[in-house]
């Protein structure tokens, strides 16, 4: 995944920071039952996610997700790589182009 | 709030259900929301690339500063039919225009919604997530002029617990009631939407706990210590009219500082009543 690759979260959902918990509600028309469509994240997805709101580089995020937790980077950069894949099949973030 | 229903034909004194009765008041309250029915066709036209809302029966567009409701046909080219809401940015003014067969139905009299929709609750929770609140599914009650909130799935028990409040506590409404935050404190009322109890109470009394019902053998209160569990079991009992981008956004920021600031308990009861005890004695 290219490190200077930035994604940002796509108009077609809304995300809350609701008790310090990320939750994305997809915002379709006909959108049927939330509570399948819901997405919220774990700490590290927390982190990852502020960080794409903040339009970081994927190398950004990898950076700031290693200042936090103590795991090695390669760890870290497949975590991030399996996150962006998910958010982007589910349509919860897209390529950003400045 | 106060809702003040206008229209171009004259009322009469059974237009409206003897449902409404209830919450009849004589002069509006300063925060007044205002519905119009107009008996003529709507000359507001939304552009398509406005419409931010498309499910059948519902349209809606957000158009120079106006939200437009359309009640449109399930075929596609969804035309409008018989009905067309046009609303400012804060729904404070509705005006509903309404076709010939309307007409006939509101001369008819016995109106059992004040929008002339299937149902208010559609436009009523529009309206209150522009004003920092929401409709619940639940069993709102009045104890001790303390609002207490019983929510559940369907099978919960929210009839059985109407009941046993009975004994003391006012029911504000044992199907839907409205829940609005105003100066930085929670307060529910009963709607006219309601279930097996037509006698309800149109008092507005500070919401003081919410309770999730669940049917047992014995009859006590544990405090929901998980919050985020709380938001999302007041989420799939919120009525959610109409879901848009800014409807969402108001509803999850009303909804998690409901879950903040009101006591939440799972409330596990029995039938033999005691659970009227157990509440009135917190």
């Amino acid at each position: 995944m290219d490190p200077d690759k930035i994604y940002a979260p796509s108009d077609k959902i809304i995300a809350r920071d609701i008790m310090g918990e990320i939750v994305i509600v997809p915002i379709e028309s006909g959108i049927g039952d939330f509570s399948d469509s819901m997405f919220s994240f774990n700490e590290t997805g927390t982190l990852a996610w502020k960080c794409i709101e903040q339009k970081k580089t994927i190398g950004q995020i990898c950076a700031a997700i290693a200042q936090e937790y103590d795991s090695g980077m390669d760890q870290i950069e497949q975590g991030v790589k399996k996150l962006v894949v998910e958010l982007l099949e589910k349509e919860l973030i897209v390529e950003w182009t400045a | 709030m106060s809702i003040e229903v206008q229209s171009d034909l004259p009322f009469s004194n059974t237009t409206f259900s003897p449902k409404f009765k209830h919450f009849e008041i004589n002069s509006p309250l300063e925060e007044n929301i205002v519905l119009h029915h107009r008996f003529e066709t709507c000359k507001t036209t939304p552009k398509p690339e406005n419409r931010v809302y498309l499910k059948p029966p519902w349209a809606v567009y957000h158009q120079d500063g106006q939200w437009i409701y359309q009640w449109i046909k399930a075929e596609p080219p969804h035309e409008n039919y018989f009905r067309t809401v046009v609303t400012d940015k804060e729904h404070s003014f509705l005006d509903i225009y309404n076709d010939n067969s309307i007409k006939d139905k509101f001369l008819k009299g016995g109106l059992t919604s004040l929008t002339m929709f299937p149902t208010d609750q559609i436009l009523m929770g529009r309206i209150l997530a522009y004003r920092n609140g929401c409709i619940m599914h639940s069993l709102g009650v009045s104890l001790d002029n303390r609002g207490l909130l019983f929510v559940g799935h369907s099978d919960a028990g929210k009839s059985t617990m109407a009941g046993i409040m009975k004994q003391g506590a006012a029911i504000l409404c044992d199907d839907r009631n409205i829940v609005r935050k105003k100066d930085d404190n929670y307060f529910v009322s009963g709607t006219w939407s309601h279930g097996d109890v037509p006698d309800v109470s149109p008092e507005i009394v500070p919401l003081k706990g919410i309770f999730f019902l669940e049917k047992s053998n014995t009859n006590q209160v544990i405090p929901v210590t998980d919050k985020r569990h709380a938001f999302e079991r007041l989420l799939a009992c919120m009525i959610r009219p109409l879901e848009t981008h800014d409807w969402w956004g108001n509803a999850l920021d009303f909804l998690s500082g409901l879950c903040r600031q009101v006591p939440c308990w799972n409330l596990q009861f029995d039938q033999t009543g005691q659970a009227y005890n157990l509440l009135k004695g917190m």
